[in-house]
């Protein structure tokens, strides 16, 4: 019975792994960034609790308060001042635990159409049972892995109820298939998993476009949040 | 490599670039390059490191991932275990053996241990899985040598339009080769003989059972 229900586990997490679809390029720019103060907060999912600050005010963020410190003296390159807006001033990091392991991923908002979108990365998986808050490594580009973005439509519903409808993998994918989606893509062919590969620019261009269509996503790729502080 | 970049001080975990290593979206094999070779299976050491790997035969119930003409070449494919010198699992992979012209290389797709399929999978769903491809040298039945395609070598024959593969510019500068498996191949071909397409460091593994 045990090893039917680890079987399961391991099915949904390889239909969830096919389901939302991931971009190796990131959909917003430091120049279209948005904070949105509603999103900060503990929020409850179907399976977890999810931690969600602005970078800044991060567990992560405290962890390098020295080395910020440090550098915020120095003279910023252009690229440096981008990169603060985009990866600290206007940025969250989504916390969760999970069987004694911590997950960080770097989450930016986008207003496109007049609604807001969430571009998610992940950055930083830590084992919290083990003494020294052992970080994970298994993931890194050595191990032949690369991280990706995911993005979703971001809804709130009153102060304390949020939806994020991730992009529908079997949608876009199927689209793509039938030649009536035009953005660029790469297929892995042993898999048949496709990767967007199209600009940030494109991307963009491809949320005003579709981005309203309800297709674009479906209930199996939309996370429902409920406020708990 | 992991690599802790600094961006304006708060040292953002910009995780998971590769470092050095040549990864590839796309495996440098059709069905028709695999080969197999017994002398492969079995246990071997690295005494660099001390890591231990495991190379056995894949089974239909390891390639469920995959699509079915790859499925048929279930006897083509070893699983490859490799664990630390404690006998921790540290990560699988599964491997195909290539021959190009007289070379012969192995593509090196990760797989998962039991331990990864415990982990979140909205998190590692944001993982795309690559191809490490090395060429390898059976110098007798009881030692192999790897080499490692130096990522900086092709980087500069990019830059410098001396070779046109497909690739993405990454946000940090970096290249992310989405080359096809024909233009890989025609790259593999055309350096194999360059000792500077290579790491300086050659991994050498000798057989223990």
């Amino acid at each position: 019975m045990l090893f039917n229900i680890k079987n399961l586990l391991v099915f949904c997490s390889l239909l969830l792994l096919q389901s939302c679809i991931t971009s190796l390029h990131r959909l917003v720019t430091y120049d279209k960034a948005v904070l949105e103060n509603n999103i900060s907060g503990t929020w409850q999912g179907k399976e977890k609790i999810i931690e969600i600050r602005p970078t800044k005010q991060s567990e992560l963020a405290k962890e390098f308060k020295q080395s910020w410190n440090e550098k915020d003296k120095k003279q910023l390159s252009e690229q440096d001042k981008k990169d603060s807006i985009l990866y600290y001033e206007k940025s969250y990091v989504f916390s969760f635990i999970k069987s004694d392991v911590t997950y960080f991923m770097l989450a930016n908002f986008i207003r496109l159409n007049n609604e807001l979108y969430a571009d998610i990365y992940p950055l930083e998986m830590v084992n919290t049972d083990a003494p020294d808050k052992k970080e994970i490594n298994e993931y890194d580009g050595k191990s032949g892995y690369t991280a990706a973005h995911t993005f979703a439509k971001v809804i709130f519903s009153g102060n304390n109820s949020l939806e994020l409808k991730f992009l529908s993998g079997k949608f876009i994918s199927g689209q793509i298939g039938k030649g009536r989606v035009s953005i660029k893509n790469e297929k892995d062919e042993l898999s048949g998993v496709i990767l967007i590969t199209a600009s940030t620019e494109e991307l963009q261009r491809f949320i005003v476009k579709y981005g309203r269509d309800e297709r674009l996503y479906d209930k199996n790729n939309t996370v429902i949040l409920t406020r708990k502080t | 490599m992991k690599k802790k970049s600094a961006i304006i001080g708060l040292v953002l975990f910009l995780f998971f670039l590769s470092g050095c290593l040549f990864p590839s979206l796309h495996p440098i094999f059709t069905e028709k390059d695999l080969v197999f070779n017994k002398n492969l299976l079995g246990t071997w050491k690295n005494p660099k490191n001390n890591d231990i790997v495991q190379f056995e035969k894949a089974s239909p119930k390891n390639l469920k991932e995959f699509n079915e003409p790859l499925k048929k070449q279930v006897d083509k494919i070893y699983m490859l275990t490799n664990k630390d010198s404690a006998g921790n699992v540290k990560s699988k992979y599964y491997v195909f053996l290539v021959r190009l012209g007289n070379k012969y290389y192995i593509d090196y797709y990760p797989a998962e241990t039991d331990k990864q399929n415990n982990y979140d999978g909205f998190f590692t769903g944001h993982f795309i899985k690559m191809h490490l491809f090395y060429n390898i040298h059976f110098v007798t039945n009881q030692a192999l040598e790897l080499k490692q395609f130096d990522k900086g070598f092709l980087e500069d024959l990019i830059k410098k339009k001396q070779i046109r593969i497909k690739h993405e510019i990454m946000d940090d500068g970096t290249y992310f080769i989405t080359a096809s498996t024909e233009e890989l191949q025609q790259y593999l071909i055309k350096y194999s003989d360059v000792p500077k397409a290579y790491e300086e460091d050659i991994i050498t593994y000798s057989r223990i059972n």
